[in-house]
């Protein structure tokens, strides 16, 4: 079971900082464990993916050694899963400045998770918004479709990281885990099932490739799965690119002819 | 060859030292700047210091060996070798883990503060492991490490808050009206069914405007922390004086809280 505590830089000039936060497999799992990350900029941070339940108090302890929670200023969830948003109640109250801030079509979902936040809640338009943190900005890039009809990456503009939501997930085999893509020709068996599975449409990740192409990542962090650096991130949209996902790949085999 | 050494003191029994140091895959995961880890040919470890003035990065091959109060960590890499010495010693009610960590290799001569830090983090890993091991394995020795825990937690610091939550389950999560000094009434119901002796339980109202939390050993307020229309009140108490005034801000607590139980793990 990889259990690992500890967060690690992913970028630091001084002022701005990012971190990943540490990972933990529960036995359901199966692989797919979950990344959580900071961003802090000055005296203000964002949180990246909270995570559910069972990771928030190694989240919350990783984050308060970096800083304390009452700077989080967003809580940036990129879609409504549980692995994502099933701690929201902790944090609402662990982070008490935070505004969460989710796609437009799920915070009328939010009360469902016995929190009405009505004040809190930041809904980002379809089209997708910017948000200030310190000096820096953080873009929500839409990412509709894949998986969830209401989904956003994040980029952080400063340190050029792209937080990819589901979108680059990959499934560990058991007794393996490693933070950064080194090897992506054998990375690409971890990743294939889950996107050909779980992203909805071809369509939408051919969009979703072409934006990002324009943004230009240096880094392509997503929520489960490895980290994708230099060469890698063009190897990494070059697949995308050629895959086909979603109702294109099992309309025959889920619904017949 | 570096050779950088440090003690770390332990607040728990021998055998759980034992048991996190035995668990070499999961130990040398948690150590700093590992990012990546496999078991399928042997113990295998990327560490990848950030930011350095060289790259230090390789993959090491570990080797565990274990004697009577000794456990150590041979790493093979393709640029240097490391090696990790655990001496456990008891002392009194605590474990005292001497770590002697060494290096040969790639930049062994820039490593001196490196190697230190390097030394003294994988310290704290397992005093953090040892002291914190899976719920399945908790043994009635751990009770008392808990309970100091909580003693120390002081919510002016959220870093004690976040140490005592680490090692802590909810037990119960919900929401509840508290009436005109109603909070004593919801601490009755809530050990109805919950036996535990410290006992964190955190509010907060579904705008977020006021919040609360109480650390409870039995039914003594050991601290209390709230945040409504008047600012934030929060006492750790240590005296008589101290003790009335926590039972004041808990008779302020009143509306419709979503609130959060915690106990410290093993003690459900």
């Amino acid at each position: 079971m990889i259990r690992n505590m500890n967060s690690y830089p992913l970028y630091d000039d001084g002022k701005h900082k990012v971190f990943w936060l540490g990972i933990e497999e529960s036995e359901d799992e199966k692989g797919i464990l979950t990344n959580q990350y900071l961003v802090v900029d000055g005296d203000e941070a964002a949180l990246i993916e909270p995570g559910g339940f069972f990771v928030f108090s190694r989240v919350l302890k990783n984050v308060s050694s970096i800083v304390p929670p009452t700077r989080i200023k967003y809580l940036m969830y990129s879609h409504q899963d549980p692995d994502v948003v099933a701690g929201l109640n902790l944090w609402f109250e662990y982070a008490p400045l935070a505004k969460f801030v989710i796609s437009d079509l799920w915070v009328r979902f939010i009360p469902h998770m016995a929190v009405l936040s009505a004040g809190r809640t930041i809904g980002i338009p379809d089209k997708g918004a910017n948000f200030k943190l310190g000096n820096s900005s953080i873009k929500a890039v839409p990412s509709h479709y894949l998986h969830s009809p209401g989904n956003f990456s994040f980029y952080d503009e400063k340190s050029g990281i792209l937080f990819s939501s589901d979108i680059g997930a990959a499934a560990f085999p058991e007794g393996e885990w490693y933070l950064f893509v080194e090897d992506f020709n054998e990375h690409v068996r971890h990743m294939e099932g889950f996107h050909k599975r779980y992203m909805s449409s071809t369509t939408a990740l051919n969009a979703w490739v072409r934006n990002v192409r324009k943004l230009n990542p240096k880094v392509i962090a997503p929520q489960h799965g490895a980290i994708f650096r230099n060469n890698d991130i063009g190897k990494f949209l070059d697949w995308l690119n050629s895959l086909e996902v979603g109702i294109d790949v099992f309309e025959k085999e889920f619904y017949g002819d | 060859m570096k050779r950088k050494s440090t003690t770390v003191s332990i607040n728990t029994s021998k055998e759980r030292v034992e048991a996190a140091l035995n668990d070499a895959p999961s130990f040398i995961t948690n150590w700093p700047y590992v990012v990546r880890v496999s078991v399928k040919e042997g113990l295998k470890a990327e560490i990848m210091m950030p930011r350095f003035m060289f790259k230090f990065r390789d993959i090491y091959k570990f080797n565990h060996h274990a004697d009577y109060n000794s456990h150590i960590y041979d790493g093979t890499g393709e640029r240097g070798h490391m090696s990790l010495v655990v001496t456990l010693k008891e002392w009194q009610k605590n474990i005292n883990a001497v770590l002697e960590l060494s290096y040969q290799g790639k930049g062994e001569f820039w490593l001196g503060k490196t190697l230190q830090n390097f030394v003294e983090s994988i310290g704290s890993v397992l005093k953090e492991l040892a002291e914190n091991r899976p719920v399945q394995e908790q043994i009635q020795s751990q009770r008392s490490a808990t309970g100091e825990i909580a003693v120390n937690m002081d919510f002016s610091n959220p870093m004690t808050v976040a140490e005592f939550l680490a090692k802590s389950r909810m037990v119960h999560s919900g929401l509840h009206i508290i009436g005109e000094k109603g909070l004593f009434d919801l601490i009755g119901e809530l050990r109805a069914t919950i036996n535990d002796r410290p006992l964190y339980i955190s509010g907060i109202t579904n705008d977020g405007t006021s919040s609360f939390k109480v650390l409870l050993d039995g039914s003594q307020i050991l601290a209390i922390e709230y945040r409504g229309a008047e600012g934030m009140k929060t006492v750790k108490v240590e005296n008589d004086d101290e003790a009335r005034k926590a039972v004041d801000i808990a008779s302020e607590i009143k509306g419709t809280y979503m609130i959060n139980v915690w106990v410290p793990v093993g003690g459900v």
